[in-house]
């Protein structure tokens, strides 16, 4: 039993989605990993996933990337209802280290978190713990 | 003799005396001396006595004393054996009455007697004269009587014409007689005359012709009522009688009657107003058209109503109190509000007139005018007179108007206030009344010379109780004189002030220049000349812009003056200009347009000030500014370079070292990651060698770049590098670079620019069609630069979305491509480093075009 069902990575690094796939199986964090390279393919998803209603439960967001960086899909999701927002939990997973970049990501009301890359499982213990259903 | 018998003869006498004895005549016999004889018995009923009581009485006792002596000579006459036959005297009868008798009379010689034969005549003669009396009477009548009467023979030719025709008509019998009678008919009624001619003379003795037209002697028409009478087969008349009489009073004033009451119905029918006609009761007896075209009824709705059903509640006693007033005879008038039920948003104007017959009312009539927009369109003229009252209270100048005979007909508070005089004191009362001190020196030349010219004045006057300056506008007009007096006090002071000032401005070391509202220069200074080197009379009349401005005055400064100039505001700003040595001179202008009381531009001030020392010190901080900013961004960049490009690989090789340790080393994950490891470090060792790159090539700007590299040379040698990939692609490079054409710099980056630019355009070509690469070098002999113009027809890219990122380290906007985003940066920090700048324009599936300009060596 994973802790979620579906998470999506969306980041054009190859060799970084590898490392994160295998952290999240590693950790049976997710039963369904899908990536996508850059983030407009991702947005486009997203909405054919809200009419479907299978949205996944966590979008792992980089933000370099080309054609559509991490801030500018965030200032697109911005615009989805807030059925999305509340099924998805969106973490920012960055290789960058810039405490700006870390800042600007924790205020952004729809980014639950920022993560530095790489992902492992103690960063996703933390995930786990933020996520934590209260009984 | 001889068949006469005796038989015979007795009977024949017997005959005789019967004869005798009863005729109703006198016989008698008388002797020769005057005795009767024989009378027979008629005497008793001619002159009352017995014939026995006559005989042997001699006549003179019975005959009238007048008529004796001419009996006698007849008696006389007769024995002389004269008869008579009509000889007449009078007898005196018993009973004392004159008898007149008519007597025939012959001498019997053999009896000696006279015959005599008396006809008692008294009755004959009194019918003549009864005769005579009428035909006196006729006479009168027909000379003095009202009737005119005329005889006209069957063809109505006039055969006689009373005395009264000439009277009334004025025509003397001998005008009219032997004329026809229809020619003084008039042609309208010359048929009826006709007609009743026809009649006369086949039907009827009688007629009357009861109306017709007559002319009369004076050209008029008269009215005429004639009976006719056919007398033509009387012996003693022949003629047709005609008696007229003069009718042309009734007939006239029955026609007139006629026409009155036409002429009110054609009135009241017509009325513009609501007419209608109350009863005593109130009930309405008759309505006019304009009644039912208002109400939009038929007459019937309206008639044996009374009016109070028509009319709102409200307005219902008005109305009633109107009626009794009326009825009493008072005059009654008033007006109604929304009187009528239906009607509600009119208003009418009410008159109530009794109408009098036989000396009592017997209604009255209503008339209804409607005032609505009599009313509505006055009290809109009140608003008016009440806006323009207000506009003018509102004009801050004070404002007064004047009748022909110098009368204050109005004033506004603002002139109440200059004069310190109420209006209602002022109101009516004679301009001139005021004091000279109150008004100024110049109104009353001015005032009367603008109502003699009957032409506007103006004038500015000083009112020294008020210590102001007044401008003064004068219009006259038919109804009088109407004034405006205006402050400006101001503008006289800024006028003085200006001319205060023009006199510092004429020493000032600042450039003063005043120009007309075109630009054209009408006087400088002498500070101007200091600082331009160019003289009055070389800049007169003339644009100072041309002179002035030079080859590296900034365009764009140069159109913004023109356009600020145009607004006709005040702006200061600051030009490059060259003096007449050649010199440049930095220059801040402070332009202010003059304005006329229109608001129209009159001149235009310009105040130059030498900045030059300023600009310089501005120029070198600039420079410090942009070299401080460069580095600013540079280390911005290297943040972003160690955060992002070179940090991510150093976190996929941990991540990955971690994993390794993780998983089953015969695992294909083991495997995959094992090779992303090396991957890692190799993307590690990029990076460093790129930050190394670029770190020298700033380090070294400035300093080793000064060699002459031929642009021509240098891309032909790109060209043989990446040959084989053009093959591949079957690309097609169209170079125009003439020979020899250098610019300054390094040798290396030149190579650089062009072979990463050649990189992109075979990187990211069109699959639709063949690469086409076009090179094109300008360079001017005048300009101190060269042009490269890098052109390609790949696939583009959306210029909006790139934005400012296109030449950033690390930046990427293609999918599906190999790259690190640093190829287009080298690009700028080369031409950069070269002291050149680029810029690239492009279009989405159309192709790229980089313009990079080099300078020369």
């Amino acid at each position: 039993m994973t802790f979620c069902k579906t998470v999506w990575l969306i980041d054009d690094e190859e060799v970084s989605n590898h490392l994160t796939a295998a952290a999240l199986q590693i950790n049976g964090f997710a039963s369904e990993i899908r990536s996508f390279t850059n983030g407009k393919e991702a947005l486009a998803a997203l909405e054919t996933s809200e009419k479907d209603g299978l949205l996944p439960d966590y979008l792992f967001l980089d933000l370099n990337m080309p054609v559509l960086d991490g801030w500018e899909f965030l200032h697109t999701y911005r615009r989805f209802s807030e059925e999305v927002k509340k099924e998805c939990t969106l973490y920012i997973l960055s290789s960058s280290i810039d405490e700006e970049d870390a800042k600007k990501a924790k205020i952004h009301e729809d980014v639950r978190d920022f993560i530095a890359k790489p992902l492992n499982k103690n960063k996703l213990e933390m995930v786990k713990f933020q996520n934590k259903e209260v009984s | 003799m001889n068949t006469f018998s005796l038989r015979e003869a007795g009977r024949s006498f017997d005959a005789w005396e019967k004869i005798i004895k009863n005729s109703l005549d006198i016989i008698c016999t008388v002797d020769r001396e005057g005795y009767f004889v024989n009378v027979n018995e008629a005497s008793k009923t001619v002159i009352g006595y017995e014939s026995g009581e006559l005989a042997g009485k001699h006549f003179q006792h019975f005959i009238h004393p007048h008529d004796l002596e001419p009996t006698k000579a007849v008696v006389r006459e007769v024995v002389k054996g004269l008869d008579t036959k009509n000889f007449r005297n009078r007898y005196i009868h018993r009973s004392g009455e004159e008898v007149l008798l008519l007597w025939s009379a012959v001498w019997s010689e053999e009896e000696e007697v006279l015959l005599c034969v008396g006809r008692d005549i008294t009755e004959q003669k009194q019918v003549r004269r009864k005769l005579r009396e009428k035909e006196e009477l006729y006479k009168a009548l027909i000379e003095h009587g009202s009737d005119m009467l005329a005889l006209f023979d069957e063809e109505l030719n006039f055969i006689f014409s009373g005395p009264s025709t000439a009277r009334e008509l004025g025509y003397e019998p001998e005008q009219l007689v032997g004329t026809n009678g229809l020619q003084y008919v008039h042609p309208e009624d010359v048929q009826k005359i006709e007609s009743s001619l026809h009649q006369l003379l086949h039907s009827q003795e009688q007629v009357k012709v009861p109306e017709f037209r007559f002319k009369d002697a004076w050209g008029g028409w008269r009215w005429m009522e004639t009976i006719g009478s056919n007398q033509l087969h009387n012996p003693a008349v022949r003629a047709i009688v005609a008696s007229s009489r003069d009718i042309t009073e009734r007939v006239e004033s029955r026609i007139e009657l006629k026409e009155g009451h036409q002429r009110f119905q054609s009135l009241f029918e017509h009325h513009l107003d609501i007419v209608l006609f109350q009863d005593r009761e109130g009930i309405i007896a008759d309505v006019n058209a304009a009644t039912l075209s208002y109400f939009k009824l038929q007459k019937e709705t309206l008639l044996n109503q009374p009016l109070s059903n028509f009319l709102s509640a409200e307005v219902v006693n008005d109305f009633k109190q109107g009626l009794r007033h009326s009825l009493e005879g008072k005059p009654v008038h008033f007006v109604s509000f929304l009187p009528f039920r239906e009607k509600k948003q009119d208003i009418f104007d009410i008159v109530k007139v009794p109408v009098v017959v036989n000396e009592v009312i017997v209604g009255v009539y209503c008339i209804f005018r409607n005032i609505t927009e009599l009313i509505h369109s006055n009290t809109t003229i009140k608003t008016q007179a009440e806006k323009l009252n207000a506009v003018l209270e509102s004009v801050t100048d004070s404002f007064f108007t004047l009748d022909r005979n110098w009368r204050f007909t109005y004033m506004n508070s603002e002139f109440e206030r200059l004069v310190g005089v109420e209006r209602k004191e002022l109101l009516g009362k004679n301009v001139w009344e005021l004091s000279q001190e109150m008004l100024g020196r110049e109104f009353y030349q001015e005032f009367h010379s603008a109502t003699e010219s009957a032409k506007a004045v103006h004038f500015e006057t000083y009112y020294k109780r008020l210590e102001k300056w007044m401008e003064v506008k004068a219009f006259p007009s038919e109804e009088g004189l109407s004034v405006f007096i205006n402050d400006i006090t101001e503008r006289m002071e800024s006028r003085q002030e200006l001319e205060k000032l023009s006199l510092v401005a004429s020493r000032t070391t600042n450039g003063v220049v005043i120009t007309n509202p075109n630009g054209f220069t009408e006087w400088v200074n002498e500070g101007f000349t200091k600082l331009t080197g160019y003289t009055f009379p070389e800049v007169e009349g003339k644009l100072l812009g041309p002179i002035l401005m030079g080859e590296e005055t900034d365009r764009t400064t140069s159109e913004r003056l023109a356009e600020r100039w145009k607004q006709n505001k005040p702006f200061s700003d600051e030009i490059l200009n060259y003096k007449k040595s050649g010199e440049k001179v930095w220059i801040w202008l402070d332009v202010t347009p003059v304005l006329d009381d229109d608001g129209e531009v009159v001149k235009v001030v310009s105040i130059q000030t030498d900045i030059t020392d300023r600009k310089e010190a501005e120029a070198l901080q600039l420079q410090m500014t942009r070299d401080l900013y460069r580095q600013n961004t540079d280390l911005q960049q290297f943040t972003y370079i160690v955060s992002h490009n070179l940090r991510s690989p150093v976190a996929n090789v941990m991540g990955l070292a971690e994993l390794l340790t993780i998983v089953d080393k015969n695992s294909e994950t083991f495997e995959t990651s094992l090779g992303y490891l090396q991957k890692g470090a190799h993307q590690l060792d990029f990076v460093l060698r790129d930050l190394n790159q670029i770190l020298t090539i700033r380090n070294k700007k400035g300093t080793t770049v000064n060699e002459k590299v031929e642009v021509r040379l240098v891309f032909q040698q790109v060209m043989a590098t990446l040959q084989e990939s053009l093959n591949d692609c079957q690309g097609e490079v169209n170079m125009i670079i003439d020979e020899g054409v250098g610019v300054r710099g390094n040798k290396a980056y030149l190579y650089s620019i062009f072979y990463n630019l050649l990189s992109n355009s075979l990187k990211y070509r069109s699959p639709d069609r063949k690469l086409k690469v076009t090179v094109k070098c300008v360079s001017r002999p005048e300009s101190e630069g060269v042009f490269i113009y890098f052109s390609d027809n790949g696939i583009g890219f959306d210029m909006q979305a790139v934005g400012d990122n296109l030449f950033k380290m690390y930046k990427r906007f293609h999918h599906h491509y190999e790259g690190r985003g640093i190829g287009l940066f080298l690009v700028k920090t080369h031409v950069e480093a070269m002291d050149g700048y680029i810029e690239v324009n492009s279009q989405q599936n159309r192709g790229t075009t980089f313009l990079i300009y080099l300078k020369k060596p």
